[in-house]
């Protein structure tokens, strides 16, 4: 044999060569000092790197880390196209649907809605907070909706409750949780649930006021035309951080819906593209799409055009409609 | 064989976050790309789970590197580590320095160096680490030999004072 190159001394030190070739290696440095010395100098290397990388320690011990949290239980079956949905599907804690007729959006009417700058409440990190993290709000005139108070108890379906390694290996749509004020509200919730194969917590809301303090006091409409819908979706970061995505559904004169989605924009929530992935994860679950991200492939009934921004105050908005890119850039216009 | 996501998590959780700790110097960005690749696993199940999560988790690192979005983090590696870390071996002040000094080594190595030596220090075989960072598994040996070396040479230059390149 010739002189072993370092690799080949270093495979030997870690135990990694074949044993054909450590016998040669073997009978080689029997017959060559020189070799013995690499080989003893390679060793003394390798203890110390060895020993200053160990130096490095561990990071301080969190309980539970080794068990499969709840956010990725509740992982997406194989074959859902988003990658960003991996987490975002996994973490919606409240949903909250309000049909409101004539009250909603009024905004004479609606004494406690602020436009951008007006807010109720300061903004403070306690109204982004999810609802279930215990933040009770006070009762105000006029909203008829509240946070119901053992929301936070069902928030999570019990995969435990199902037999063995099945809990964890089950991508399963869970149960309809969630104590809905109206049969209507609930059963809205349960087929939402159903179609997008996660735990959705559903808390009827009918007023602007909870997307409001969801988005830390202020919110972004259209003018011109009344909400028809409101919806809060809070996501869980990887980092352990909320954030709360509000869906304003509209109808144009036609009938045809608008929707404008808007959630505050972190790095982290771009970069995983938060509110439009919320938006294509329920577009897909309605239309059933198995393909990659594709923006054509949508269910009948929801708008085609969409356009996408960043405002000046740092919140990311995406507004749909049934509209050419014209008539979308003047909808975009028109919301302040 | 199917991929088992609990099973997974529980053989590979805490080595990835300990790997990814020590690569980046962060506990809560550990948790986060861990927690990213393990989703992504849930998303699209690997065959050969171990090296695709590392992989995916260290090329996280290294995106995050690129955009630049992350190079202030790198001061935080030179402040004393304190609460976050679990000793090693040593004890006492002298640890943190040294913890600290090997950080700073660390830094003067090629992406490829620092990976393969928190990779093996994970237990990976030579096999393992030559799927993980797309070597040809004859290079391995070479790889971690150069890497070991570069990692004490950086170490020793540090002695007798902070190292210029701080």
């Amino acid at each position: 044999m010739r002189h072993p190159d370092d690799g080949l001394l270093e495979e030997q030190l870690d135990g990694e060569l074949a044993e054909d070739a450590a016998r040669d290696l073997e009978a080689h440095l029997a017959a060559c000092p020189a070799c013995r010395e690499r080989l003893e100098a390679a060793r003394a290397l390798r203890a110390e790197a060895d020993d200053l990388v160990a130096a490095l320690g561990e990071p301080a011990p969190r309980p539970a880390a080794d068990d499969l949290p709840d956010s990725l239980r509740r992982a997406p079956r194989r074959g859902m196209p988003w990658r960003a949905v991996a987490w975002a599907a996994s973490v919606v804690l409240a949903v909250g649907v309000g049909y409101a007729g004539g009250t909603m959006g009024r905004r004479q009417g609606e004494a406690t809605a602020p436009r951008v700058g007006t807010p109720t409440e300061p903004p403070s990190v306690a109204a982004t907070e999810p609802p279930a993290a215990g933040s009770d709000r006070e009762p105000r005139a006029g909203a008829v909706a509240r946070p119901q108070a053992d929301a936070a108890e069902v928030r999570r379906p019990d995969l435990a409750a199902e037999p063995g390694a099945d809990a964890a290996n089950r991508f399963a749509k869970a149960a309809p949780v969630g104590p809905p004020a109206s049969p209507s509200v609930a059963q809205k919730a349960a087929e939402r649930e159903e179609q997008a194969g996660f735990a959705l917590e559903s808390r009827p809301a009918v007023s602007l006021d909870p997307a409001i303090r969801a988005l830390g006091g202020s919110i972004r409409l259209l003018d011109g035309l009344s909400a028809t819908r409101v919806e809060v979706t809070w996501l869980r970061m990887p980092s352990g951080d909320s954030a709360a995505v509000v869906e304003l559904t509209y109808a144009d004169p036609a009938g045809h819906p608008i929707v404008l989605r808007q959630s505050r924009t972190t790095p982290l929530a771009e970069a995983l593209g938060a509110a439009d992935a919320l938006g294509r994860r329920r577009d897909a679950a309605q239309a059933i799409a198995p393909a990659a991200e594709a923006p054509n492939r949508r269910a009948a009934d929801l708008p085609d055009g969409e356009v996408s921004w960043v405002d000046a105050a740092g919140f990311r908005l995406v507004l749909r409609a049934d509209a050419d890119a014209d008539s979308l850039a003047k909808l975009r216009a028109r919301v302040r | 064989m199917t991929f088992d996501l609990a099973s997974a998590y529980r053989s590979y959780h805490g080595s990835l976050v300990r790997m990814l700790w020590r690569r980046t110097g962060d506990r809560d960005r550990a948790e986060d790309l861990a927690h990213e690749a393990f989703a992504r696993a849930a998303a699209s199940p690997p065959v050969n789970p171990r090296p695709w999560l590392f992989a995916v988790a260290l090329n996280l690192v290294r995106e995050e590197g690129r955009r630049g979005a992350i190079r202030s983090r790198r001061l935080q590696l030179y402040r004393a580590e304190g609460p976050q870390a679990v000793p090693g071996p040593d004890e006492g002040v002298e640890r943190e320095e040294r913890v600290a000094r090997v950080r700073r080594a660390l830094l003067h190595l090629a992406d490829r160096d620092r990976e393969i030596l928190l990779l093996k220090a994970e237990g990976f075989s030579y096999d393992e680490i030559a799927e993980t960072l797309g070597l040809a598994r004859g290079a391995v040996g070479t790889t971690l030999s150069r890497a070991r070396k570069k990692l004490v040479e950086a170490y020793h230059r540090q002695e007798g004072g902070r190292d210029a390149a701080s």
